[in-house]
């Protein structure tokens, strides 16, 4: 009996949402996880298989050939959902940014960004494209995931280096380079405003990145 | 005239020792600093160590850690996670026993589902060492090899090179690290002889000017001085840990060679026989046992600590190597720049060198050429240093030394 109740207030808890969490939104440890970030299993592998241009050690490559692009799709398409209390999930707007600030974004970008991540955000072999995966990474999480990470980690030799505008600025850039058009509300600079808008979801088949010098 | 010269030198040694009878092999032996009795002059093919031959330059941080890696245990929502990284220079040597460790802490819990965050060489060792525990494994990763920094070290027997800080680490840690050395050694003994030599040994020469016994040795820094207590950083490298006494009596020992068994054109040498991983034959090996034992792998980036809530397995073990500094905001964590230059390797030549703070290995992937301490800082070299980009100099620096040495080899007997 013992037994059963502790199971039940485990399983509890594990449902309602944890009152420290909610304490500590500030705190990275205590920034909750969105659905959105799950890809498929499959589509994991065959995504995976496709974005390192080798098919999975467990995948026949004929197989991750057929449904590498539907993985893709499936990444890129996946809904976009915010946690929100008691685990309901209800989509987040799509973050905005200004032109100028993808400029100026670009400025920065090429100063602090560009020496690893490549002048066409393409990567190396030891560092990650900011295409690409990186939009499966984080496309519908709220934005300030990635403005915390950027925040914290960032750039490799000095993290921490950069202002809280300075990183909005470079958020705006890596959007408009994604895809992500312009418009006249701009993108906050403020965690807790960044927390309501959402990575937005890329159509690659609408694409309209300036083409990589 | 240099060599005329090491051939006198060897006679005068020979004179030396006619005059001087010893009882045994093993007194002679003892006598003469080795561990063998003397042997033949080695076939040694020079070398084609040029700087226009460089196939890759890879620059790796070292993810190190005063107090020695990270291996506590805590729980994160339901989740109980036990941490696993910050070995410094000595993640490959002392993987085996380190997982050993953490995966004996994961048993602990009595669950059997098992999470691995990293597949770096110690999150492929814990996977398969907990695999070999009876759990069931999956790897959640953000690179397979060859992305990781793992495969961006040298790749040889290095058990104690920056583990730790002797005196934040502890007495206690000393032990800790002797029990990891000696389950990796017996491991790594294991995936000897098998095809394609994974893991291999090389007869390692160290080379030098002067006779051994009088390298200077960098001065102790003087009392008052800055060190990691008073700045959280390390200051000189007195500070930093040496175990290897530890466990000599199962490693192999340096012999110091005669000028009749010298085959340098460098007055003195020793050997010593070095365990090697050659990467990619061993990386291919260990995933390959891990999918044969039913181990699964999910591509997945983690950003924060709080997302491993979301894992379906009950305990997860947190293996990201130097990106925990990302992913944990561990500031304990301190870079340690580290590069190694890559030429085509060279089937007849299979052996090492170090001389003038470089050195040299030829592993199965290629002939690795690394500047170790070019400014006799010791272990100070890179330390905080974060920038993980090729510095070609500091290659040109490195090979220019071998250069000049094979070039200088080119007249030995073949």
């Amino acid at each position: 009996m013992t037994r059963f109740l502790q199971k039940t207030v485990q399983l509890l808890a594990n449902i309602l949402p944890d009152p420290a969490q909610q304490a500590h939104q500030n705190h990275p440890y205590g920034a909750s996880l969105q659905g959105s970030m799950f890809m498929p299993a499959a589509g994991t592998l065959a995504a995976h298989a496709l974005l390192r241009g080798m098919p999975h050690p467990r995948m026949n490559s004929a197989v991750a050939v057929a449904i590498a692009p539907l993985a893709l799709i499936i990444a890129l398409s996946a809904p976009a959902h915010a946690a929100g209390q008691n685990g309901k999930t209800k989509p987040l707007p799509a973050a905005t940014y200004t032109a100028e600030q993808a400029e100026r974004g670009a400025e920065t970008y090429k100063e602090t960004c560009a020496l690893c991540h490549g002048p066409a955000l393409a990567g190396a072999f030891d560092t990650p494209p900011l295409t690409g995966r990186f939009v499966a990474n984080w496309s519908g999480v709220p934005l300030r995931h990635l403005f915390d990470y950027i925040r914290h980690a960032m750039p490799l030799s000095a993290p921490g280096a950069l202002s809280d505008e300075e990183n909005a600025d470079i958020l705006a850039f890596l959007l408009r380079e994604n895809g992500v058009a312009a418009s006249k509300t701009p993108l906050p600079s403020k965690a807790d405003a960044l927390e309501r808008v959402a990575f937005p979801h890329i159509d690659p088949t609408k694409n309209t990145a300036p083409v990589p010098k | 005239m240099k060599r005329r010269d090491l051939f006198a030198g060897s006679f005068a040694l020979g004179a030396v020792a006619a005059r001087n009878s010893w009882a045994s092999v093993p007194a002679a032996a003892a006598a003469l600093q080795r561990t063998a009795t003397p042997g033949t002059m080695p076939h040694l093919p020079p070398l084609r160590v040029h700087m226009n031959q460089l196939t890759d330059i890879k620059v790796c941080l070292r993810p190190f850690r005063a107090a020695g890696p990270r291996l506590d245990v805590e729980k994160i929502g339901d989740k109980t996670v036990i941490h696993h990284y910050g070995h410094g220079g000595s993640g490959w040597s002392l993987s085996w026993g380190s997982a050993d460790i953490v995966v004996g802490k994961a048993a602990s819990t009595l669950e059997k589902r098992v999470a691995v965050i990293g597949c770096g060489v110690i999150g492929l060792t814990t996977a398969l060492t907990a695999q070999r525990a009876g759990m069931d494994v999956t790897i959640y990763t953000k690179d397979l090899l060859p992305h990781t920094r793992s495969v961006r070290a040298n790749g040889s027997w290095t058990p104690d090179s920056r583990i730790a800080l002797t005196k934040p680490a502890g007495p206690g840690f000393a032990s800790l690290w002797e029990q990891m050395a000696r389950y990796s050694w017996k491991t790594y003994r294991d995936y000897l002889g098998l095809p394609g030599n994974p893991i291999d040994f090389r007869d390692s020469y160290t080379l030098s000017d002067t006779p051994f016994d009088q390298t200077p040795e960098p001065p102790a820094p003087p009392a008052g001085s800055p060190d990691y207590a008073s700045t959280g950083k390390p200051q000189n490298s007195a500070e930093f840990a040496e175990y290897g006494e530890l466990i000599k009596d199962i490693i192999p020992n340096a012999d110091v060679l005669d000028a009749s068994e010298n085959p340098f054109p460098v007055a003195h040498a020793k050997r010593k026989n070095l365990m090697i991983f050659n990467f990619g034959a061993y990386g291919h090996l260990l995933l390959s046992e891990f999918f044969q034992a039913g181990g699964k792998i999910v591509v997945r980036e983690f950003h924060t600590p709080a997302e491993f809530k979301t894992l379906s397995e009950p305990v997860v073990i947190n293996c990201p190597g130097y990106g925990a500094r990302a992913l944990c905001q561990d500031e304990s964590l301190i870079p340690i720049r580290g590069q190694t230059n890559w030429l085509p390797p060279q089937a007849n030549s299979l052996y090492g060198v170090r001389y003038k703070g470089a050195a040299l290995l030829c592993k199965t992937d290629g002939i690795m050429v690394q500047a170790l301490d070019f400014t006799g800082l010791g272990d100070m070299v890179g330390v905080n240093n974060s920038f993980e980009h090729p510095d070609r100099s500091e290659a040109e620096k490195a090979i220019g030394i071998f250069e000049d040495l094979f070039a200088r080899m080119k007249g030995q007997p073949a």
